[in-house]
């Protein structure tokens, strides 16, 4: 009996330890959208996503570069592979993805992006985005 | 100080003296006026020898000029050399009005040719990008609260442009395009211009106006907005997309129009805005 308590503990240190370091999804949300390792544009339908890296730098990315985007999971670190957007789009530690879609009633990703002040954007093989950083 | 040149972090202050200092330029300009053709000498400097002053000559992609009233015009680098634009202080040989300056742009409308320029603003990046997408404007207007009277303009009714930019576009802050039925384009900052300003109804056609702009710089029949990769189209006062492109410069030789549905539906740039096909899609992508 004890042994089974064990494991059973074992099993929620697991799952809790496996999903803790996951990118938190905010913003204007549908009961639809989460994230897993894959491509982006297949698991995620908005407009705009900001990646948001540990370090407070963050890509804004238009919907019609979604589908360049590898979520990837490595050593219990995420990050987004985009060897097709502009260099600022691939993360190495991906911390957050605030989503924005047109005409939501949800404010949350305009406060979110507030936070922010953009430092620059790029268009690479015609795939615009923009880089932020966490205003000090 | 007369004239700041200014790009990015980079600024020169010019007295009048300074200015008339630079580099003489004359320029011949035939315009009409009451009726009448006016052959006019201006004397002045070449506006991209001032753009060179604070920026690499071929560094820079277009140039803002504002006068002390926030009245601002912007010209592509191409229309500033290819007219040879200048800043010009003497005309027909007499000092102008009040030793004041005016903005020479020959070949383009008056409203161009601004008195008193204070700044002259020198862009090194593009304003915009090509649009990835375009937004049915006419189903995001639907979605908005209609006021009967847009303060501080109470004879209007519309829309607050904070309302329809915090809609439609992720980042409201930073710079929009506007591009008014007839062509005219304009290229604005939310803050100071638009933050106030309001898109005002009447019948088919929406103005926009703003407390912070003098009121030669008003859109009158405003179709187009676009702010970083994202347009927004109201479709009431054109005929199709064909007719947008042209507006906006899109070369639909190289973009697939799609609807932004489950399908990814191609559209038919030359079917009218107004079949159900239009009104069904709040959203097309460009696809390149």
């Amino acid at each position: 009996m004890p042994l089974r308590i064990v494991y059973l503990l074992l099993i929620v240190v697991l799952i809790v330890s496996c999903g803790c370091d996951t990118p938190r999804l905010t913003g204007d949300l549908d009961g639809n959208d989460r994230i897993l390792a894959g491509n982006f544009g297949e698991m995620i339908d908005a407009d705009y996503a900001l990646l948001i890296a540990s370090d407070g730098i963050a890509a804004l990315i238009p919907e019609i570069g979604f589908t360049q985007i590898e979520l990837i999971r490595e050593s219990g670190v995420w990050r987004s592979e985009a060897k097709v957007l502009p260099a600022f789009c691939s993360i190495d530690s991906l911390k957050e993805i605030c989503l924005f879609r047109v005409l939501s009633d949800s404010t949350t990703f305009h406060s979110r992006i507030e936070s922010f002040e953009r430092i620059g954007g790029s268009v690479k093989n015609n795939y615009p985005a923009w880089k932020y950083r966490r205003k000090q | 100080m007369f004239l700041t040149v200014q790009s990015g972090d980079k600024s020169v202050e010019l007295t009048r003296e300074q200015l008339t200092g630079q580099p003489i330029t004359q320029l011949e300009t035939t315009r009409e006026k009451k009726g009448m053709t006016v052959k006019e000498q201006w004397t002045g400097v070449r506006i991209d020898a001032l753009a060179g002053m604070v920026c690499g000559k071929d560094a820079w992609q277009a140039v803002v000029l504002r006068s002390e009233d926030n009245y601002q015009v912007r010209l592509s680098r191409q229309e500033v050399t290819d007219s040879a634009a200048m800043i010009a202080w003497e005309r027909d040989g007499k000092s102008l009005k009040k030793d004041g300056t005016r903005v020479i742009v020959p070949g383009m409308r008056q409203m161009y040719w601004i008195y008193d320029p204070v700044l002259l603003l020198v862009e090194t990046e593009a304003a915009t990008v090509e649009p990835t997408a375009i937004v049915n404007g006419d189903i995001v207007l639907e979605r908005l609260t209609l006021h009967q009277a847009l303060s501080p303009f109470e004879k209007d009714h519309g829309y607050t442009f904070a309302e329809l930019a915090k809609a439609t576009f992720p980042d409201i802050r930073g710079s929009y395009r506007l591009i008014a039925r007839d062509g005219i384009t304009h290229d604005l900052t939310f803050d100071p211009y638009l933050e106030n300003a309001v898109i005002a109804v009447n019948a088919d056609t929406l103005h926009l106006k703003s407390p912070d702009m003098p009121g030669g710089m008003w859109v009158k029949q405003l179709v187009y907005i676009q702010k970083d990769d994202l347009g927004v189209v109201f479709t009431k006062q054109l005929k199709d997309f064909s007719e947008l492109a042209g507006l906006i410069d899109l070369d639909l030789a190289n973009v697939k129009v799609q609807c932004d549905d489950e399908e990814k539906t191609e559209l038919n740039t030359e079917t009218p805005f107004s079949d159900p096909m239009w009104k069904a899609c709040k959203k097309v992508l460009l696809c390149r």
